[in-house]
């Protein structure tokens, strides 16, 4: 038997150990289950929400308006913002600046209540759209 | 008797390799033995090709439907950084012709065994539909791209890599259940059958809930450490034989458990319950259940085929009709799909054939075409097309586009029976 074939063995089975330990050795987000094979997630019965403005310049002046996140996304994506997935907020605010060049800021404000009952502070995220349309 | 001398290193890499004398030849290493011991053939055959019919209908059906909310709006966040960096935006109609293709290619490889590379390609295709977005998240998806991978390089070593997979897999979701007293397991089936009912009766008879609940994590643990254990020992082949039946059936009850529980998990437990049994029922038991196989693909290799030209004629006609079932399935990305398969099963046919392999250019060709026509008829007779022209009409409506909406809705009444 090749040893090179058991070498690359031994690192692939490393390997498949490796990825789900990144999530118990907190190298991934806990909200980060992907690759940890947690089957029976309790993410999945946290109840969520989220909201969105928008600051619009309009003549002179900025006014601050709602913008429905319902009428935006996909329930997957709903689902992702709701409960804080980072990228998937990034990528939505980045859109919406994007999509409208009259708005100059956009805030995302989600919170969760765990399925234990425990509620989670409300988490901003809010986005300079010079700042994003200048990348 | 001449006397044995130890070699120089340099001597010893310019001389030819001979074989060590009987005694001193060390035996292969465990670790080898475990990797590359062969595996009973029955196992490897219905593994490789259970788990791939099974894959090849749950792509071009099930995962098809869901792929309505590809590209909307012109946001998408694929799994992994550098992919977003690289790809285009996935539409609903690219990774709908990704995943045919999967599905066909799936189908083939089941039907035929599939070459290396053609394992090769389905592994890197299906976890690219899954990878390049996370609007898929089925956890399984990616356990599926290691088995894929496994049987790039079955039977020896694939067959041992698919059940350290398997193993590392229960071994997890074990763990994952002692954190907390098993608080996750508890919240998610306590409205659920069966064990909503057999929590109700076990009150009824004096068990207090906690109690009830302990046990139930409990057992559930103990049953994936057991199938976790049963598959990282399955390559080593020595497994009793009563043992394995157990453990097949370990695995089957618990995964129809699952299934009774109604977690939105796709075809997840139909996957598990399969390798469970292929890899832990007796060997003599597989081969009694492939008797009729053996016999077809007997009389399919007696049957003499054409060669040349001819066939690749044939093997143009048989991606035709390949090719028109697929694309007569009325999806967004079916017409792509068909494309594809048609064109790479004309340029395999061609290569074949100046290889002088014609006869086989036919047969890949034909069963190519009965992957279509068979991906064609399961499409039809599901609710696939129903589900993905529904669920995107209510979408559409949603984001306040009423007249894609009215139109996809309309298109989904004309499957709805």
């Amino acid at each position: 038997v090749p040893r090179r074939p058991s070498l690359l063995l031994g690192a692939y089975l490393a390997l498949q150990l490796l990825i789900p330990l990144r999530y118990y050795l907190g190298f991934s987000s806990p909200r980060d289950e992907r690759f940890a094979w947690r089957m029976f997630s309790i993410l999945r019965l946290e109840k969520c929400g989220a909201g969105m403005t928008e600051e619009v310049r309009d003549g002179g002046t900025v006014r601050a308006r709602n913008a429905s996140l319902e009428s935006l996304l996909p329930q997957r994506w709903l689902e992702e913002v709701r409960s804080g997935w980072d990228p998937v907020i990034e990528r939505v605010l980045e859109r919406q600046c994007r999509a409208d060049p009259s708005v100059v800021r956009v805030t995302l404000a989600h919170v969760c209540e765990e399925a234990e009952g425990t509620k989670r502070p409300e988490t901003r995220v809010v986005r300079d759209c010079a700042e994003v349309r200048g990348r | 008797m001449s006397k044995k001398r130890r070699p120089r290193p340099a001597a010893a890499a310019a001389a030819p390799a001979a074989a060590p004398p009987p005694a001193a030849a060390p035996a292969t290493s465990a670790w080898d033995r475990y990797w590359f011991g062969p595996p009973p053939e029955a196992r490897t055959f219905l593994l490789l090709r259970g788990f791939l019919l099974l894959l090849g209908f749950d792509c071009a059906s099930f995962m098809v439907a869901q792929t309505f909310p590809y590209g909307l709006n012109g946001i998408n966040v694929a799994h992994f950084a550098w992919l977003d960096a690289v790809q285009p935006l996935p539409t609903a109609a690219a990774v709908a012709a990704v995943l045919l293709v999967c599905g066909v290619l799936s189908l083939l490889i089941a039907f035929t065994g599939g070459t290396r590379w053609l394992r090769a390609a389905l592994c890197a295709l299906f976890t690219y539909a899954w990878a390049c977005s996370l609007l898929d998240t089925f956890q399984h998806h990616v356990l599926f791209s290691f088995a894929l991978f496994a049987f790039v390089f079955f039977p020896r070593p694939g067959f041992a890599m698919f059940c350290t997979s398997m193993g590392i897999v229960y071994v997890f979701a074990a763990v994952q259940k002692l954190e907390k007293h098993g608080v996750a397991f508890r919240l998610l089936a306590s409205d659920r059958p069966p064990f909503s009912s057999l929590a109700a009766f076990a009150t009824e008879h004096g068990v207090a809930p906690s109690t009830f609940w302990s046990a139930a994590t409990i057992a559930v643990i103990l049953a994936e450490l057991a199938i976790a254990a049963g598959y990282l020992l399955a390559p080593s082949g020595r497994t009793p034989r009563r043992l394995g039946v157990l453990l097949a059936a370990t695995a089957i009850g618990l995964h129809t458990t699952v299934e009774i529980l109604g977690l939105r998990i796709g075809w997840f437990s139909y996957y598990m319950m399969l390798a469970a049994a292929v890899v832990f029922l007796p060997a003599s038991w597989l081969e009694a259940a492939l008797r009729p196989v053996a016999w077809l693909r007997r009389q399919l290799r007696a049957r003499p085929g054409p060669r040349g030209w001819a066939a690749v004629l044939l093997a143009a006609g048989a991606a035709a009709l390949g090719a028109l079932a697929i694309a007569a399935l009325d999806l967004p990305g079916a017409a792509a799909a068909a494309w594809i398969v048609a064109g790479a099963t004309l340029a395999g046919a061609v290569a074949a054939k100046l290889r002088g392999h014609g006869r086989a250019a036919v047969s890949y060709a034909a069963l190519t075409a009965l992957a279509c026509v068979l991906i064609g008829l399961a499409t039809a007779a599901s609710s696939t097309r129903y589900d993905y022209y529904r669920k995107l009409g209510a979408l559409l409506q949603r984001i306040g586009q009423p007249e894609a909406a009215r139109a996809a809705k309309d298109k989904a009444k004309l499957y709805a029976d």
